[in-house]
């Protein structure tokens, strides 16, 4: 639909009919403007009434008379300014694009171009607080669905030229808008040429999620964690691209993807930042723990009690023997049922409807939870450890889906060979994050390759006094 | 191969000798820590001519120490099969042969993964490995050294002169062979990385051997495994026991060690032959299990084994050299 839009009106109406198929979201508006025929087209529910009203059609059909469509164009560009968006469409493609996107086109009879007006006006969910990025002394607006909103967030952030936000389309049938985000003077530009072309490489139809997009940009072998991450705060991402990263914001999703991702960062939060270093390093040591415990404290209860009980001390042992020897299942099969009972619940939380969220707590927690221990089915140390694993693993809530099935895979281990299979799988996992990289970057800095400078902001959190002489970049960590 | 740097290339290196010393049978006493020390000297100096040639240049030598690496995997292999004997694993004490195989195809089957990932990544887990591995044994030593046996260090005996406990270092100093591949991908000046890794080693085979002595000098004469023996008879608390701490070092370290020699073997095998390279991971676990059955009744601590260690590093590169050279002179004769 390249070269040109046809110059009789009539045709290219019929033309644009057959193209939508009629589609009854497409209005279109027959009037006279300076003493030319012309049509105005707009999506319905995608512009503002009020907007096209005033800014469009009120000024237009108050224009005096003109001598053509040319001289007509040309006064509207020069003179009216009736949206501050207005490009000239030469063909069809772009027509359908903008028209989508809530522009209002302009056709003249006798014209080979149209006229677009930025006037959208779709409805969408405004800006809100984050729901799985909670922090305390932090801002509390998230991304919404709309990416130009979300591109004005960064932008009220970072108001610096040296921040580009780069438009395009992607999925043949949602074009979907893409934007890649980052700093000019901070990214590695083979960084940025990578991803442009791993995003080359995108065939899809459509573009719904960050979840789409992710594969392309990610290491094609098989890894257990994510070498790119999400974030769903503004501010999280300008701290992102001030380091050198780049974000990729899509239209219709909440969440930017941010390239490349560092293992320690699952432990970093805004709030790190906003308390005093001392609390911040003890906190993050507190994530540290919680995911070790959250990936291995069924496996290791379960491989102490089942095969090395000799690590415990006798009064311990005594009362976990004393629990145990009423549960009239195995520990392992104990465990496996309360963690994959979790998971059911879990999901059942996740999917309901909101009003119905209190009900599966009652349900699970009181009646499940308290009826399985009293009536002996499952011994309380196990449900204990259980929920601490389980509990541990919410203070990581983006590895939550690794460590779920790392939980999985450690306690199968642990229950059937020990310590032996625990520290058997934990070298095969070790190697695995180990492996994981994308673009260059080891997932693992700066612990392995280890960078002495990367431990003021991992093992512990220095003051900002000191790093603010630091300047880092990822690019430090690049191999 | 693209480039690991020093601290992960000691930390490999370091990992294979720690369990090399984990597996160590018979007597330790002074003599035998004197006699580690000097081995340690003595394989400094004999790496350095290697280290000089850049590591293995040559296709010839490449599959040599391919050959190497594969013998030096199937041995390891054999220590662990020998040495979980007197370590508590489960399932293997119940299993009998059968237990033991399972016990080793899994221990085969993670080294058949960590080759597949290549040494640029098996280098940076064996940092983390070595790290948390020395922080275990530290605790290990702590617990050995708070009611220490002073008595100890004149009673051990090990039974072997100097000469000989030097000997038995180089035979179980395989490690040493790694630096043809490893240190020429390291960053850095690959001389002063590996004199930082053999003062490491110094440090810890030392330290070790002293350890050993310290908690099981007095039943040395029939003890089989010295360093199993002083990790089981270490114990800091008083009413439960740390075995299982042991186990899992020894498991990660045996893992690593098995695991680091056949992703060396598969790099290099890669590098004769790139069409094999996706293979190359597999091919060499499997060579490494024949060896292993082959060498099932090798000593580890014989003179032949030392011989194709040092073999391997002096020999190797000084007839390398020595081609070359000759290759030179042909050529400025043309």
């Amino acid at each position: 639909m390249k070269g040109g839009l046809i110059r009789r009106l009539d045709d290219s109406i019929d033309f644009i009919k057959q193209k939508t198929g009629g589609s009854s979201d497409i209005l279109i508006n027959r009037f006279a403007a300076g003493g030319v025929h012309c049509v105005l087209l707009c999506c319905e529910g995608m512009v503002s009434a009020s907007v096209i009203t005033e800014l469009v059609f009120e000024p237009i059909t108050s224009i005096p008379a003109k001598k053509g469509p040319h001289e007509l164009f040309h006064y509207i560009q020069e003179e009216l300014l009736l949206s501050t968006d207005r490009p000239v469409i030469e063909d069809y493609d772009t027509l359908f694009r903008l028209l989508y996107s809530g522009f209002a086109v302009l056709l003249a009879e006798g014209m080979p171009s149209a006229l677009g007006f930025g006037v959208q006006g779709y409805s969408s969910r405004s800006i809100q607080e984050p729901s799985g990025e909670g922090n305390v002394m932090g801002a509390h607006e998230g991304f919404s669905e709309t990416i130009r909103t979300s591109m004005s967030q960064l932008r009220r952030r970072m108001k610096s030229p040296e921040l580009v936000m780069d438009m395009m389309q992607k999925g043949e049938k949602s074009c979907t808008d893409l934007c890649i985000c980052y700093m000019k003077d901070r990214v590695p530009a083979e960084l940025l040429r990578r991803i442009r072309k791993s995003l080359d490489g995108i065939r899809l139809e459509s573009v719904l999620t960050t979840g789409y997009i992710r594969p392309f940009v990610e290491s094609r072998r098989f890894e257990l964690f994510s070498s790119t991450g999400t974030t769903e705060r503004p501010d999280v991402l300008c701290s992102k691209l001030i380091e050198g990263r780049v974000g990729i914001l899509v239209d219709g999703v909440p969440f930017a993807i941010v390239i490349p991702r560092l293992f320690c960062e699952n432990f970093q939060t805004l709030d790190d930042y906003s308390y005093k270093p001392y609390y911040a390093t003890f906190i993050r040591w507190i994530k540290y723990a919680a995911f070790l415990i959250a990936v291995l404290l069924p496996a290791v209860y379960t491989a102490i009690v089942m095969h090395h009980p000799e690590l415990l001390n006798s009064t311990l042992l005594m009362i976990l023997v004393e629990s145990e020897r009423q549960a009239p299942l195995s520990i392992m099969t104990e465990a496996l049922g309360v963690l994959l009972m979790y998971e059911v619940i879990r999901e059942a939380g996740i999917r309901l409807p909101k009003p119905m969220g209190g009900s599966v707590s009652i349900v699970s927690g009181l009646i499940i939870g308290d009826a399985a221990v009293k009536s002996g089915l499952i011994s309380t140390p196990l449900l204990t450890v259980t929920a601490l694993a389980v509990m541990s693993g919410l203070c990581v809530p983006e590895l939550n889906p690794p460590v779920t099935m790392l939980r999985f895979a450690f306690l199968a281990a642990g229950g059937a060979l020990g310590l032996f299979g625990i520290s058997l799988l934990a070298c095969g996992v070790l190697v695995n994050i180990c492996a994981t990289e994308d673009y260059g970057f080891p997932y693992t800095a700066p612990l392995s390759p280890f960078a002495g400078s990367g431990m003021g902001d991992t093992a512990v959190r220095s003051s900002f006094r000191k790093m603010q002489d630091r300047e880092f970049t990822v690019e430090e960590y690049h191999e | 191969m693209s480039k690991i740097n020093g601290r992960q290339l000691c930390a490999m290196l370091l990992i294979c000798d720690a369990f090399s010393m984990f597996c160590f049978t018979g007597g330790m006493s002074l003599v035998t820590a004197a006699g580690l020390a000097a081995g340690t000297f003595i394989q400094w100096a004999a790496v350095q001519p290697l280290l000089r040639r850049g590591g293995a240049v040559t296709k010839g030598e490449k599959l040599v120490f391919g050959a190497y690496f594969i013998y030096w995997g199937g041995v390891l292999f054999n220590l662990q099969w020998e040495t979980s004997r007197d370590i508590y694993i489960p399932y293997e004490s119940s299993g009998g042969i059968w237990g033991k195989l399972l016990i080793s195809g899994l221990i085969a089957l993670v080294c058949l993964y960590i080759s597949s990932v290549g040494i640029k990544a098996v280098s940076r887990a064996a940092l983390i490995a070595a790290a948390v591995g020395a922080g275990c044994l530290l605790i290990a030593g702590i617990s050995a050294v708070r009611s220490p046996h002073w008595e100890n260090l004149t009673l051990a005996e090990s039974g072997r002169s100097f000469g000989e406990e030097v000997l038995r270092s180089a035979a179980m100093s395989g490690a040493v062979g790694g630096l043809a591949v490893l240190a020429p991908a390291a960053k850095g000046d690959s001389r002063r990385t590996a004199a930082v890794y053999f003062a490491c080693k110094l440090v810890l085979v030392t330290g070790m051997v002293l350890t050993s002595v310290l908690v099981a000098g007095g039943i040395m004469s029939v003890t089989e495994l010295p360093v199993v023996t002083a990790a089981q008879l270490s114990q800091p608390f008083p009413v439960q026991r740390i075995d299982s701490l042991f186990l899992m070092v020894f498991t990660v370290y045996a893992v690593f060690s098995i695991g680091i020699q056949a992703a060396s073997a598969a790099y290099l095998i890669g590098e004769v032959w790139p069409s094999a390279e996706k293979y190359a991971g597999a091919a060499s676990v499997v060579l490494m299990i024949a060896a292993g059955a082959l060498l099932s009744k090798v000593q580890l601590y014989s003179s032949s084994n030392a011989a194709v260690i040092f073999a391997a590093v002096t020999a190797v590169p000084m007839l390398g050299a020595a081609a070359d050279s000759a290759k030179a002179r042909r050529v400025r004769g043309c």
